[in-house]
């Protein structure tokens, strides 16, 4: 292979004129665009809070179904590093059983051919905790390994030792899914289960 | 921890004339079709032109501009998902000359990781250091993915009797 020749034919590779045109206007009339919505949101914080407020409502309602997003992960000096995805709690549900000594957790994507559960093929609980009925938090954190997400469903099984008995809540902020090959993503989202053993 | 702003961010025609045709060449060979290139490359420049703070110099500029068309056709690559093939009418119209789309073609056709880094080194000319800060992977990563990535195309190049 001649990487000379490759640089060569990929050298050829260039946008027309048209092309070039087209997306710089379309690049400053978006651009422009949310700058303006940013100004605006910046100004008008009342009515940001207000429409906040009711959209909480209407989730707590169960009305509105959030879908969750690819947002980069920016690092300190300003470079992209990463991605994961956002507000994914009403993508995947949770459910919880437990016995004297574990709980078993089921994670299932809602729709498990989208994307980004068609491709995870392992997942783990990132950011969690369990907390007692009196709010303490009972376990933190602990390390987990990998579980295996197949037709988007998961089970995920915690230790339970040395925890009294009664009722508890699971609260996970953030799973970790990977595939082979790829960098691990992080999803987020809010999800809370009471158990009790 | 701060970063001094030596390179403001530019406005859009400068920023399509020092790297349009870069990131164009990227996001195709990435992306495999001119619609898809065209979305990636205008999703980055917005995000450059909404970005707030500046750069460090040129090259951090550039480094960003790349990492960020990457993670575009990322995004791109899995909500279109279903149909990853290459098209090949866009390439040709591209490169009318089939000695230059063929050599093309068969690097679209490795896997993504792979056809990444061995762009990154053989057509935009980074080190195997600086690619790990762009992609995030350690060097011995990227060098892995380079020999890998060779590998993969010397085998397709015996395969279709080049």
């Amino acid at each position: 292979m001649d990487y000379e020749n490759l640089k060569i034919s990929a050298g050829k590779i260039v946008m027309s004129e048209k092309t070039k045109e087209e997306l710089i206007k379309n690049c400053e009339s978006i651009a422009e665009e949310k700058n303006m919505n940013r100004k605006k949101t910046f100004q008008k914080n009342t009515a940001v809070i207000a429409v906040v407020a009711a959209c909480l409502c209407c989730t707590a309602a169960g009305i509105v179904y959030h879908h969750g997003f690819f947002k980069d992960i920016v690092r300190f000096d300003g470079a992209v590093v990463g991605t994961k995805y956002e507000q994914a709690t009403d993508e995947i549900k949770v459910s919880a059983a437990a016995d004297t000594e574990k709980i078993t957790i089921t994670v299932k994507a809602v729709d498990p051919s989208a994307y980004p559960y068609a491709e995870i093929e392992n997942i783990k609980l990132n950011d969690y905790k369990i907390v007692d009925k009196n709010g303490k938090t009972v376990i933190d954190n602990l390390p987990l390994e990998e579980s295996d997400f197949s037709d988007g469903t998961a089970e995920i099984t915690i230790p339970l030792k040395d925890i009294e008995n009664g009722d508890h809540k699971l609260i996970i902020s953030s799973f970790v899914g990977g595939s082979k090959g790829d960098q691990p993503l992080m999803i987020s989202g809010k999800w809370e289960v009471d158990f009790t053993f | 921890m701060s970063i001094s702003n030596e390179k403001p961010i530019g406005n859009c025609e400068e920023v399509f004339t020092a790297y349009g045709n870069m990131l164009f060449r990227l996001c195709f060979i990435m992306l495999g079709s001119e619609a898809d290139a065209k979305d990636a490359v205008q999703d980055t420049v917005v995000s450059y032109l909404t970005k707030k703070d500046g750069f460090k110099n040129a090259e951090h500029e550039k480094a960003w501009l790349i990492t960020t068309a990457k993670n575009k056709c990322r995004d791109i690559f899995r909500s279109r998902s279903r149909y990853r093939e290459i098209n090949t009418e866009d390439l040709q119209d591209m490169l009318p000359d089939e000695k230059d789309s063929n050599c093309i073609e068969i690097l679209m056709s490795i896997p993504e990781k792979y056809r990444l880094v061995l762009t990154l080194y053989y057509i935009e000319g980074y080190k195997v250091n600086e690619i790990a800060k762009i992609i995030g992977k350690t060097p011995s990563a990227v060098k892995m993915r380079l020999q890998t990535g060779r590998k993969m195309l010397k085998e397709i190049y015996i395969k279709e009797g080049f």
